[in-house]
């Protein structure tokens, strides 16, 4: 049973409270409402902001059962609900996949394992042709079916115990493609050879003046990129009369390369992905830098085209980086985990 | 699933059509989506227009259906449950010639649904049809046949053909030369009592009334002067100019639409499949198009024209809030010394969520239709940010689409200049009660656009893949 409060006095009906930390939730947009799901304290059933009523009346039923449907539009000021069904149950699931697209913290330091981007976004797919009479975009499914590639699902399929729930996702999509009138793409997988750059780090020769390890604050940076449950390493050289600094920082599993920005002891430092799985990069340092390494504890990775960066940036909230690790394992281990997820611990 | 029926006075229409629905079986399969739900599509091709039509039976209207009529609506279901099987196996026969066909463009839903409604009732079920192959086949060769590049090519060999450029630009020159000086008049009352109804209880003789008084006409009287057209994002010159006739043009690089040639205008609502043959011929169309450029709002229905100054009215002052509204709102979320993120504060993401604007006629500032398109815009920074699309005050960005972000009247205008220029070429008129759809649905619009590019900016970037 969940339980709501459903406050009625704003101009759009809240269910179950204010919104929760957006990089906690998970989304769907219907027509006339948004559904979250708080992951930070998962629950079978969403909040709700409902914008529309009238709108939303015509599906909300689906969510939360006819009676807690009505109820939430014009009931008491509390409503509870037990509500089960395949399209909640899609619901759920496309919102999870979406949070997991966006926020997944891949880590090798967390032990939690990348999911396969290819799989997530077929399985996102097909959950939103699921639930395609409640959303409100009208084109979700073209959309969704324009992400999907069927080359790199393919290498998936290669895969025990999930392989034949994959052909046959890989199939399904490919009748609903045909039903949308969208042309599915099935390139060949890219290999990690293909783009992987030479190691970076010192380079032989270099003299090592000092070094040391640093947390990592990779809020600035889209998730999968860099691991940032792991520390990053930082070396000060000297190389033929020249200081320089370098900065290696774990990637995250299956990461791909990236153009990002490390900002180390009041330097900006470019990092590429190396063949080693890490971001590294390296620059000239200025002699008074000496002084300031040492009271350095973060190294903060941006990306320029993900975030802008505050020039006195606060201290990261562990928080909810925490609680993302936390949901992701509970999902890794989950019995309704996804194909997803599934095919991720496998 | 209807066991909630007793409870309440009325039932969502949503779940009757489903109940009924699912009682028609496997037949409907292929009109139904993998919840076993009839598709959007079915509802707002089929079942609204063809079975429903709550627009002749009010009873079936709106969100719910009163106790009353539950088994009525039911009833017209199930009535129409043989059409609507063998509309879904014409269907399949219909993508199958398509496949053989080898045909990609355009949505199978939209071309084929109500055609294949029609075979229905024409020849009932394909299945026991020997030519229902070949009768799927004619079908979409005939969807086809006036589609594509063959429109394309005609209106550019019209437009092109040497024996009659100087004529057409002599037309466009006369049309310009005699277009009527602006009128111009203090802001209707009218606008604004319709933007603060059209969403909840739009009043048909006002909105009537609006079209009659050229009330439209009257609010483009400024957009000649410097700076208003392309305040409103319709050109990039300081005033408005005539039209080129044109020779070529391309989906991806169209101007903005007062910029457009004639050949772009016609180019734009040729490439969009549905309904084309509404249109007129080629000729008419051009010559149709030349006196167009030259109207108020370059639209040629005072209907559309009050659109306009609506759409102006109802999305100026978007900018102040939502996504762009720059400096903390910026970096929104990822510094923890930024807006709460817990959800307390009045700065929380919660906030925007719930709605800033006042809803509800009778507030003093601001009409109730700007403050349902200010709180959908506020609520995609949230949005936007749970899904871990890139900020767009992010350094990198590109400038223009940041400009819209901040700023998204542009984009809205420019977008529904367009969708009433496309009504205007299939001869659609707008009803009352569609107005606040058509305000709202381009916002939404807009919106997704800008996600889109959002996210190619992050899959360009090399995140992951």
């Amino acid at each position: 049973m969940t339980g709501f409060a459903v406050d009625r006095t704003g101009p759009a009906l809240v269910v179950g409270g204010p919104a929760p930390d957006p990089r906690l939730t998970g989304l769907v947009e219907g027509r006339g409402a948004l559904l979250l799901w708080n992951l930070a304290a998962p629950q079978p059933h969403p909040a709700a902001i409902v914008w529309d009523p009238a709108l939303a009346t015509e599906w909300l039923w689906e969510v939360y059962g006819p009676d807690t449907a009505a109820a939430v539009l014009d009931g008491p000021d509390t409503v509870a609900t037990a509500w089960e069904s395949p399209v909640l149950d899609a619901a759920r699931d496309l919102a999870l996949l979406r949070w997991a697209e966006a926020w997944w913290p891949a880590s090798y330091a967390a032990a939690v394992p990348a999911l396969p981007r290819a799989l997530l976004l077929a399985e996102t797919t097909w959950c939103t042709a699921r639930v395609e009479h409640l959303l409100e975009d009208e084109e979700a499914v073209e959309r969704a079916l324009s992400r999907v590639d069927l080359g790199a699902l393919a290498p998936l399929r290669s895969n025990p115990g999930v392989d034949t729930e994959i052909a046959d996702l890989s199939e399904r999509l490919g009748d609903l493609a045909e039903s949308y009138g969208v042309v599915l793409r099935a390139e060949a997988p890219a290999r990690r050879e293909d783009w992987a750059l030479a190691a970076g780090g010192p380079a032989p020769g270099d003299l090592t003046v000092s070094g040391g390890t640093v947390a990592v604050d990779a809020r600035f940076t889209p998730r999968g990129l860099v691991d940032a449950e792991s520390d990053a390493a930082w070396t000060l050289v000297q190389r033929s009369g020249a200081w320089l600094l370098t900065l290696t920082v774990p990637a995250a599993p299956d990461a791909a390369d990236a153009v990002l920005t490390a900002r180390f002891a009041g330097l900006d430092v470019p990092l590429r992905l190396d063949a080693n799985g890490a971001f590294t990069g390296e620059t000239e340092a200025p002699l008074d830098v000496v002084t300031r390494l040492a009271a350095e504890t973060r190294v903060l990775v941006h990306a320029p085209w993900f975030a802008p960066v505050p020039p006195e940036p606060g201290p990261d909230d562990p928080q909810w980086r925490a609680a993302a690790l936390a949901f992701a394992r509970a999902r890794l281990a989950s019995p309704d985990a996804t194909l997803t997820e599934r095919a991720a611990r496998s | 699933m209807v066991h909630g029926l007793a409870a309440s006075a009325a039932v969502p229409r949503g779940m009757l059509v489903a109940d009924a629905w699912s009682q028609l079986g496997d037949a409907v399969a292929p009109l139904s989506n993998a919840s076993g739900r009839p598709l959007a599509r079915t509802v707002k091709l089929l079942l609204d227009p063809l079975v429903l039509r709550p627009a002749q039976n009010p009873r079936f209207s709106g969100g719910v259906v009163a106790i009353a009529h539950v088994d009525a609506l039911r009833q017209a279901i199930l009535d129409a449950g043989p059409a609507l099987a063998a509309t879904a196996a014409w269907f399949q026969l219909v993508k199958r010639a398509r496949r053989r066909a080898g045909i990609t463009e355009g949505h199978p839903q939209d071309l084929y649904f109500q055609r294949c409604y029609e075979l229905a009732h024409l020849h009932g079920d394909p299945g026991a049809l020997p030519d229902a192959a070949q009768i799927a086949a004619s079908t979409v060769e005939d969807v086809h046949a006036e589609r594509g590049e063959v429109s394309v090519d005609r209106l550019r060999r019209f437009l092109t053909d040497p024996d009659r450029t100087a004529e057409l630009a002599g037309m466009i020159h006369d049309a310009w030369t005699h277009r009527p000086s602006p009128m111009r008049a203090d802001p209707d009352p009218g606008l604004r009592a319709f933007l603060d109804d059209c969403a909840t209880a739009p009043d048909p003789r006002l909105w009537k009334a609006l079209a009659d008084t050229a009330t439209g006409t009257a609010a483009a009287a400024d957009l000649d002067r410097p700076g208003v057209a392309s305040g409103y994002g319709l050109t990039a010159r300081d005033r408005p100019t005539a039209p080129e006739l044109g020779e070529r043009a391309s989906k991806r690089a169209l101007p903005r639409p007062f910029d457009r040639s004639i050949m772009e205008r016609l180019f734009a609502a040729f490439t969009t499949w549905f309904q084309r043959e509404a249109m007129a011929d080629v000729p008419s169309l051009v010559t149709g198009e030349i006196q167009r450029s030259a109207a108020p709002w370059q639209l040629g229905r005072e209907q559309s024209r009050v659109l306009m100054a609506l759409g102006r009215d109802a999305s100026a002052g978007l900018a102040s809030a939502g996504t762009g509204s720059g400096g903390g709102a910026g970096s929104f979320g990822h510094d923890a010394d930024g807006p709460g993120l817990a959800g307390a504060g009045s700065d929380a993401p919660g906030a925007a969520l719930t709605g800033t604007g006042s809803t509800g006629a009778g507030s003093a500032g601001t009409s109730d239709a700007h403050a349902r398109l200010l709180n959908r815009w506020s609520r995609e920074k949230y949005v936007n940010f749970a899904l871990g699309l890139p900020d767009p005050e992010a350094p990198e960005i590109p400038a223009d689409l940041l400009r819209e972000v901040r700023d998204p009247q542009g984009p809205f205008m420019r977008r529904l200049w367009a969708r009433l220029h496309g009504r205007e070429l299939r001869a659609e008129a707008t009803g009352a009660d569609e107005v606040w759809d058509l305000l709202d649905g381009v916002l939404r619009s807009v919106i997704m656009d800008q996600r889109d590019r959002l996210r190619r900016v992050l899959e360009r970037a090399g995140g992951p893949s």
